[in-house]
């Protein structure tokens, strides 16, 4: 699932198209259509569960949902539009109303893990301050509102538009431009403060300083 | 226009691709001012880096082989939705029993608290003022005349009692032994009658005038508003 940095990964066209024959096939209860449409499909929704979670476990099991979900409303599908965007937009409801039910638990093992890797990644200069920043834009993703997030999954992970990121995110294209204006805007303000510290400083110093 | 401002642009146009023909000012402003290139330069390093941020949670890691077969499981199994119906209904229905039965506790208590009971006599049931003798009687309980009622049957209190216990009084009147009216020249021995008052702090008794349906005219239209004088507001 390695995706190069720059290249979106988002392959599956979201525009309108010509009507899904894989759709109608499994509004018809053709299980084979079901499984072309899961191979078809569940990259992006793994990928988005993923990057929202960041557990390979709870991105598994919202994909289970999310498939599941889709093969009982099959009926509501509409054969004339991409069932992308839905499949992202229950795939990105899921995976925050999972993640605010489990954060409270998964956080200093989180952190603890973090920390770990950033100690035994330490190498020469360069690999370790780059390794410090991109460190920093994890925090600092993870510290983004839902909405934020979401929208820098979809523009920078997924390569999606702002017309389909919005399409997705249920919000117009200013709306989309501006929650990622202000996400740039955040992570923008963490990294020149969280350079100047230690990495291996705990996490409670770092915000006193 | 300010360097602050073009460069807030800058990065507003370089972060969605928009920079076209109208935006030669701001290249111009650009390739002559280090402290926006430096802005806009490190706006696209930091976008660079977030990509690979972001490339690097999905990195590596795929959904188990047997994800598909446990979709295609739960797929195929019958849909759990009654039962997970029935359960979040129950729910919603005890917690709305639990409030109503506190509710209910918390006012049953306030009357009990409220409430007393006091034994009477009860004068012969062949009296022909029975009831009044009966209202008569009360008297050693003071309690308030009500202001509103116009029924002077019921109104046996003197005015010297108001005033001194707010409340309602229910009486109960001893059982004939006919099952009806007491009857004529029956007398009850030991009549006890329960007469059970609920108390409430003394309030201030309202002088209410009694509804009269012939203080409304229901034909005639209501009266217009007078008409604004000139120079008036309306």
């Amino acid at each position: 699932m390695t995706n190069p940095p720059g290249q979106p990964i988002g392959q599956v066209p979201v525009e309108p198209r010509q009507p899904d024959e894989l759709v109608i096939r499994m509004q018809s209860g053709d299980l084979d259509a079901f499984e072309e449409f899961f191979n078809t499909y569940q990259r992006p929704v793994y990928a988005t569960a993923l990057a929202i979670t960041r557990d390979p476990f709870l991105a598994e099991e919202v994909l289970q949902d999310c498939f599941v979900k889709a093969y009982r409303v099959r009926e509501r599908l509409d054969p004339l539009r991409s069932p992308l965007p839905w499949l992202q937009r229950v795939t990105i409801n899921m995976c925050y109303s999972r993640v605010s039910r489990r954060k409270a638990l998964a956080e200093p093992i989180t952190s603890l893990i973090t920390n770990l890797v950033v100690d035994l990644a330490a190498r020469p200069d360069q690999v370790v301050e780059s390794r410090e920043v991109l460190e920093v834009l994890q925090r600092g993703i993870d510290a983004l509102p839902p909405k934020q997030q979401t929208a820098i999954i979809l523009y920078y992970l997924h390569g999606y538009s702002l017309a389909e990121s919005a399409e997705i995110a249920d919000c117009n294209v200013g709306t989309m431009k501006s929650r990622l204006h202000y996400a740039l805007k955040a992570l923008r303000a963490r990294l020149p403060i969280e350079r100047r510290i230690p990495v291996g400083a705990p996490a409670a110093v770092r915000v006193q300083r | 226009m300010s360097c602050k401002r073009v460069c807030r642009e800058l990065l507003w146009l370089a972060r969605f691709g928009e920079l076209g023909v109208d935006s030669q000012p701001h290249l111009e402003h650009l390739t002559s001012c280090r402290s926006c290139r430096d802005e806009v330069g490190f706006d696209r390093a930091m976008v660079a880096q977030l990509r690979q941020a972001l490339a690097d949670r999905i990195a590596d890691v795929a959904p188990s082989p047997e994800a598909w077969a446990t979709i295609l499981a739960r797929a195929s199994a019958p849909e759990p939705r009654s039962i997970g119906r029935v359960l979040a209904w129950s729910a919603a229905l005890g917690g709305r029993l639990r409030i109503t039965a506190i509710a209910a506790t918390g006012l049953a208590l306030l009357l009990a608290l409220n409430t007393e009971i006091v034994p009477m006599t009860v004068p012969a049931a062949d009296d022909a003022g029975g009831w009044e003798a009966f209202s008569v009687s009360t008297r050693q309980v003071p309690r308030q005349a009500s202001a509103r009622s116009p029924n002077a049957d019921t109104e046996p209190l003197a005015a010297s009692d108001a005033g001194t216990v707010t409340g309602v009084t229910a009486m109960f009147q001893p059982p004939s032994r006919t099952g009806g009216a007491a009857e004529p020249g029956v007398t009850i021995e030991e009549p006890v009658v329960n007469e059970i008052r609920i108390v409430f702090p003394a309030v201030d008794v309202f002088e209410t005038a009694w509804f009269d349906e012939s203080d409304v005219d229901t034909e005639d239209p209501p009266a217009e508003p007078p008409a604004p004088v000139n120079g008036e507001p309306s």
